[in-house]
């Protein structure tokens, strides 16, 4: 049985925007006062969030910035959060001290801000999006599975444009845990795509005729999109079957 | 007559703290079983609540090799069995090999838990570094299984099992699988989710009546208690299970999905966000509020969510109101977290096909902010062709879900 027997033949895709973000562990705790230049939030916005949601969200507002429109035009976009490993250094530091004191040490925080659903959640507060959010992957293959979900969204569901976000923290050395943090010398990066259906943009096109997931050999990374992005679009996703430059 | 996009469930693996099939699950959510007692397992005295739904040991899948199963983490294991039980129960078990199945399940901490376990039995704390894996637990799975198709995580907090269901229809009607696994798991009944769920206040305290502990809509609630547990369903284009007769449990007809964008934790007291995911998803399913025959609530038995849900239904129903009941069977489960969409699926299958209404136990007074048609202590007789179930995550989503007969 082949997948084609579903309703769908290729579909075209656009990268309408996109921006990068890579930031010095160090340079967190100021850029969580101020994300975006231009842009004004409340304190508590980002005051408990993870440190991908915050350069996620510093990412964000310029590729907002770059498609000039003003925030109401994204009212109805998909969010779609994928990070690698989000709350990893809390859990570190909060396992110790749960052992240590009890779990009056363990932070309420955590399960809001530092799960697998809060950069996208965090994000629709920010643009006061009433689409729909989700977070998606959450490990080793959060690319790859944050563009399948931005895919069949686009290809379903009746939202006009879908934000997806890369994240993570490199390198992914052992845990501190008297940091609840990742150490000095990471790097936070982000990557944050605004897709459509309709150009301009980079173009994409899905082709559901040929192989699609894991199992058929796709597999990509935040830097293999980014690379893909900056060189004007074709690889590695069409290396690897999925997606190919329309 | 078929819809062409129609997409049908055809198979259902659960583990859970009510029983280990969909035939235990429904006579446990039918009966008014509750699941509920105290968490003896934790190792420190002071939580401020000490009570769940927790499961027993997951049973091994046959076939599988028992000792390779014991290494798993507890969440794998969940992960394993429901995936083969709901791929059993469709009958395409030996056939897997031939189809392109996927699978996407709502797994808020496929590696919170994982690394909790691992911390909480490490001696050594500087070498903690268990994400090691080269690939996710639902590749391994997929790998484990033997079959061919995408995987993915999603996460929408306790909404995650509408949206994965709702992304593996979509799979399925773009093309891009034969058959899609899809459903939910976890295994919150653990020290740091009572810890932190806990300290955010979000929890019961009745420590010392755990079966009443759980009372969505009633006046005296003080908040949810966490259960445990997996539900796996069985997707496949309504052509090809027509094609091969297979046995039709329902039918996913509508979803619905926004965002409330006003608090990371706190549900948006204004109807209108959660109200519009419901419209969609009827819309979606080509129906009106009159024809909805069951809701299956959100309400987890905290005083704001359970008041603002009911707003929701009142606004969504309007003059139906009265007529359609609604009822909670958090208050039998508890609340599984990121799972807990997928058992309250299931609970709306076993209402259409047992032709009753599972009850919400310990609604002993209804709080006046909940006026609804509730279904108090007991299942009522009722006959059941259109279920909408709702939920609701941190990070303000909105997912409701319209489940048809077939």
């Amino acid at each position: 049985m082949s997948a084609s027997s579903g309703s769908a033949g290729p579909l075209d895709f656009w990268v309408r925007a996109w921006a990068f973000r890579r930031v010095p562990i160090e340079g967190i705790a100021s850029l969580r006062k101020a994300p975006a230049s231009g842009h004004t939030f409340p304190v508590s916005l980002l005051k408990n969030a993870d440190e991908q949601t915050v350069v996620v969200l510093a990412a964000l507002m310029e590729a907002v910035d770059r498609l000039g429109a003003p925030l109401e035009a994204y009212r109805d976009w998909g969010v779609l959060g994928a990070p690698r490993f989000i709350g990893r250094d809390c859990i570190g530091q909060a396992i110790p001290e749960y052992t240590r004191e009890g779990p009056w040490s363990v932070s309420p925080h955590i399960i809001p801000h530092r799960s697998l659903h809060s950069t996208s959640g965090t994000i629709t507060l920010a643009l006061g999006s009433g689409g729909p959010n989700h977070g998606v992957g959450g490990g080793p293959d959060a690319e790859t599975e944050g563009l399948l979900a931005a895919l069949a969204m686009l290809g379903e569901r009746p939202v006009p444009g879908v934000w997806l976000t890369l994240s993570q923290v490199t390198p992914l050395t052992r845990c501190d845990s008297s940091l609840g943090r990742p150490p000095d010398g990471s790097q936070v990066e982000a990557l944050v795509l605004a897709l459509t259906r309709e150009g301009p943009g980079l173009a994409l096109q899905l082709d559901s005729t040929l192989p699609i997931g894991q199992g058929a050999g796709l597999a990509c990374d935040l830097d293999s999109v980014l690379n893909l992005l900056q060189q004007g679009g074709s690889l590695p996703l069409a290396r690897v079957g999925m997606l190919r430059a329309a | 007559m078929l819809r062409p996009s129609a997409v049908f469930i055809t198979g259902i693996g659960a583990c859970t703290p009510l029983g280990n099939s969909f035939t235990e699950v429904a006579n446990g959510l039918l009966t008014g079983t509750s699941a509920i007692r105290r968490v003896d397992e934790l190792t420190q005295e002071s939580h401020p609540c000490r009570i769940g739904g927790p499961i027993g040991p997951v049973p091994c899948p046959p076939g599988e090799d028992a000792v390779a199963f014991a290494q798993l983490s507890r969440l794998e294991q969940l992960v394993r069995f429901c995936c083969h039980q709901a791929l059993r129960d469709s009958g395409l078990w030996e056939v897997r090999h031939e189809r392109r199945i996927g699978i996407v399940l709502g797994l808020g901490a496929e590696w919170m838990l994982p690394w909790e376990q691992a911390g909480l039995t490490s001696s050594d704390i500087t070498q903690w570094q268990p994400e090691v894996a080269d690939h996710g637990m639902l590749e391994r799975t997929r790998q484990h299984l033997a079959i061919s198709g995408p995987v993915s995580t999603v996460s929408a907090a306790c909404a995650s099992s509408n949206v994965a269901l709702a992304q593996a229809r979509s799979w399925l009607r773009l093309g891009w699988c034969d058959v899609v696994l899809a459903g939910g798991c976890d295994t919150g009944v653990s020290a740091l989710s009572l810890a932190a769920f806990g300290n955010l206040r979000a929890l019961s305290r009745r420590n010392d009546s755990p079966a009443t502990a759980s009372r969505p809509f009633d006046r005296d609630r003080d908040g949810f208690v966490v259960g445990e547990g997996g539900v796996v369903f069985t997707l496949e284009r309504a052509t090809d299970a027509a094609a091969r007769n297979a046995h039709v449990h329902a039918e996913i007809a509508g979803y619905g999905s926004t965002s409330d964008a006003y608090h990371m934790v706190i549900p948006n007291p204004e109807p209108g966000p959660a109200s519009r995911a419901v419209h969609l998803a009827l819309s979606d399913a080509g129906l009106n509020p009159e024809q909805v025959d069951y809701v299956n609530a959100h309400a987890t038995s905290t005083p704001v969510g359970d008041t603002s849900e009911a707003r929701v239904l009142a606004t969504v129903l309007g003059e139906h109101l009265p007529k359609v009941p609604v009822s909670s069977t958090k208050s039998m489960t508890g609340h599984l977290l990121t799972a807990a969409a997928a058992i309250e699926a299931l609970a709306c299958i076993a209402a259409m096909q047992r032709r009753a209404v599972p009850p919400t136990i310990n609604l002993d007074e209804p709080d006046p902010t909940c006026p609804l048609r509730h279904v108090p202590h007991e299942a009522q007789d009722h006959r059941v062709r259109v279920a909408v179930s709702n939920s609701f995550g941190f990070g303000g989503s909105n997912a409701c879900l319209v489940l048809r007969a077939a």
